[in-house]
């Protein structure tokens, strides 16, 4: 179960990732071609992708903290 | 029955075939491929399919009938089972559904099924036994199971770490990029505006709503039609600019702010025949530490005879505000043709706030076209206050059908001026020498035609006018004040508070080129009070031509009596000039009101309101006031 919100989470954030770079290369051509203003709904978009990656973050950070490695119990068997 | 191959049921589940199975499973359902029951073997390779259908069926076989058990199948079984192998290394220990799903790690499933087997002494130990050799936390009872979470492999602890060190760093990375587009360009926001460094990225910033801020002088040749709505601060740096556009502004219309700003003009000439304003057209927003300097500027104007045709610094028209602008300019204007003309330091047209601006030392000369320190036309709803005209203004007329006009801080006044000073020097020459009918010439202080307030103001510049033929109205702080209709309303002019400290030379040739001057007005038909007069006269009051009065030139006498009402004035005690108010007009009515003819006679004092004294005692009367 672990592994699987892992890898669909993992999956999820690299697309978003993904987006935001094409998103803050289009804000960045946009803003210099345009008005000399960054799109406020991009603004509000890329920070909405950066929030979510400290999410992930966090949710990694967490998980490593509760999955401490311990030694199995019986190892005489 | 035929002997089955156990090539054929691995074939059949790892494919997850429910054909092929379904033929295996009529004759060879209790088939065990060496320790691997066929369940257990769907399980180990997720045969959703199968499973789903044969599920149950497969779950109620007791017993197997064991064929080869293929090395691929041990292979596996060996990558999942880990350390929990050694449980099987007997080769008929066989791997039950559950044990197979304990060591899957399948949980949910096995404690959904668990019931079931509960009873089975040697699974429940078989059970414990997977789940400790995974230090997974395990409660195996004959009535429940309760399973814990497997620890991570250290392959998928390092797939995590991996992870989290990725998206760490591509955060850095991306706030870092973030970051540095906000501090190398700015993203045009209130709290980040954009740095502008260039002409093109200053016009691009001028046609827009954002927020801009200059990073150094920039030389600008092109102009900006349309409304700028944002907000630019010069940040103290200059826009240069070498020509005046054609179009006749830099900047059409400002709806946004535009603060900290110097603007450098080249001396140059002109040629001209519609308004031209140094900045901005039309400024319905905001103007803030505004500094325009132009070493010289020669004018030709050509007359629209249309138009009103305004020269001035900061705007042409101003219904916004403009504050604390600084103007430092050498105009010399030569004007040809019928229509008004004028030129005004900060504004042609004003029915917004001017507030806090200043012209600096220069000189303005013109020829045939009005002329004001700071604002030529301040309308009905105008404001300008705290402003200081420091530079000379000059106007030279030989026409006959023109009134020149010289007020140091506005021409005319329908509005409010208060707490404005004018330091600088007034001359009106009009050499206008024929027959016909002519005009009339108009110097004040503070404003040459007065309709409106003006209030705590100061006239400290000294006024020289000269005529050969047309009559002269000449005051410290208005050349003439007279009333205002709106709306069928009536309102009548205000000058209070305010002192004049200057000396007035008026001189007329003709005998009929009256002059009308006093220290406060050379005509006003309103009201005055709590002013002061320390004004001299190079000519004084002769009661012919010279109508020279300490306070007035001249006032109406009406039926109801003298059209001013005066409070709290003092003046100074002057030898060349005898009254208050040098001279009264009366106008002289037919049967049915009509004014037939004007009759002037000789003045007098305003005994209880106007106080004569010497410039020490006006001086230490509560009315005197001075510039700091």
């Amino acid at each position: 179960m672990q592994n699987k919100w892992f890898k669909w989470l993992t999956i999820s954030c690299l697309v978003v990732d993904i987006f935001a770079v094409a998103l803050f290369v289009v804000g960045v051509v946009l803003l210099l071609l345009n008005k000399l203003v960054f799109s406020k709904t991009i603004l509000a978009i890329f920070f909405c992708i950066i929030g979510l990656n400290i999410l992930y973050i966090a949710y990694l950070v967490v998980s490593l903290i509760l999955n401490r490695k311990k030694k199995s119990t019986n190892q005489n068997i | 029955m035929n002997q089955v191959s156990s090539r054929d049921v691995l074939l059949a589940i790892k494919s997850d075939n429910l054909v092929l199975f379904a033929d295996l499973f009529k004759d060879y359902k209790n088939i065990a491929l060496g320790r691997f029951p066929m369940l257990s073997l769907c399980i180990l390779y997720k045969a959703k399919k199968i499973m789903k259908k044969y599920q149950q069926s497969l779950l109620g076989i007791r017993e197997y009938k064991v064929i080869d058990e293929p090395r691929e199948v041990y292979e596996r079984f060996k990558t999942f089972a880990g350390k929990a192998l050694r449980l099987y290394i007997k080769e008929d220990s066989l791997v039950s559904p559950l044990e197979m799903l304990a060591i899957m790690n399948h949980t949910r499933k096995l404690k959904k099924l668990y019931p079931k087997f509960a009873s089975n002494e040697t699974l429940r130990n078989r059970l414990k036994a997977i789940f400790n050799i995974n230090a997974q936390k395990s409660e195996v009872t004959v009535s429940s199971i309760k399973v814990g979470q497997r620890p991570w492999s250290a392959y998928q602890r390092r797939l995590r770490v991996c992870a989290l060190c990725i998206a760490i760093a591509f955060v850095c990375v991306l706030s870092g990029s973030f970051a540095f587009v906000g501090l190398s360009l700015g993203f045009g926001t209130e709290f980040n505006p954009f740095k502008v460094s260039t002409e093109s990225q200053l016009l691009l910033a001028l046609k827009s709503d954002g927020y801009y801020t200059l990073t150094k002088d920039i030389s600008v040749s092109g102009v900006i039609d349309g409304a700028f709505k944002g907000n630019l601060n010069g940040n103290g740096f200059a826009l240069r600019v070498d020509d005046i556009s054609t179009q006749g502004y830099l900047l059409e219309r400002n709806n946004g702010t535009i603060e900290n700003l110097k603007i450098v003009y080249t001396s140059q000439e002109l040629e001209m025949t519609k308004s031209v304003s140094l900045f901005v057209s039309n400024n319905l927003g905001t103007m803030r530490n505004v500094d325009i300097v132009c070493e010289k500027l020669d004018v030709d104007c050509v007359k629209s005879g249309v138009d009103d045709v305004y020269l001035s610094a900061i705007a042409t028209t101003n219904s916004g505000k403009i504050e604390n602008a600084k103007l430092s300019w050498n105009v010399d204007f030569e004007a040809t043709g019928d229509g008004e003309c004028a030129v005004g330091g900060m504004v042609g047209h004003n029915t917004g706030e001017i507030d806090g601006c200043v012209v600096s030392v220069g000189n303005i000369t013109t020829t045939e076209t009005d002329v004001a320190g700071i604002v030529c036309f301040n309308d009905n709803d105008g404001v300008v206050k705290n402003c200081k005209n420091y530079s000379s203004l000059k106007q030279s007329s030989s026409s006959s059908s023109w009134n020149p006009n010289v007020g140091g801080i506005t021409i005319m006044n329908y509005g409010i001026v208060d707490n404005s000073y004018n330091m600088g020097k007034l001359e009106v020459h009009s050499v206008y020498d024929g027959e016909e009918s002519a005009g009339s010439l108009y110097a004040g202080g503070i404003s040459s035609m007065n309709y409106g307030t003006i209030n705590h103001c100061l006239s400290l510049g000294d006024i020289t006018t000269t005529s050969k033929r047309i009559v002269s109205y000449v005051g410290g702080i208005s050349g003439r004040s007279y009333f205002k209709d709106i709306n069928k309303q009536r309102y009548y002019p205000m000058i209070s508070e305010s002192g004049v400290d200057c000396v007035i030379d008026v001189q007329s040739e003709h005998e009929k080129a009256f002059v009308f001057a006093g220290g406060i007005s050379g005509y006003l038909f309103g009201e005055m009070t709590e002013c002061y007069s320390l004004a001299t006269f190079i000519n004084g009051n002769d009661d012919k031509k010279y109508l020279v009065g300490l306070a007035l030139g001249s006032a109406d006498y009406l039926v109801t009596g003298i059209s001013v009402a005066a409070t709290n004035i003092h003046v100074l005690d002057v030898d060349n000039v005898l009254y208050h108010v040098a001279s009264l007009m009366s106008e002289i009515t037919d049967f049915w009101g009509n004014v037939i003819s004007i009759e002037l006679t000789i003045g007098g004092d305003f005994t209880n309101a106007i106080h004569t004294s010497q410039a020490d005692q006006i001086m230490s009367q509560e009315v005197y006031w001075n510039a700091e």
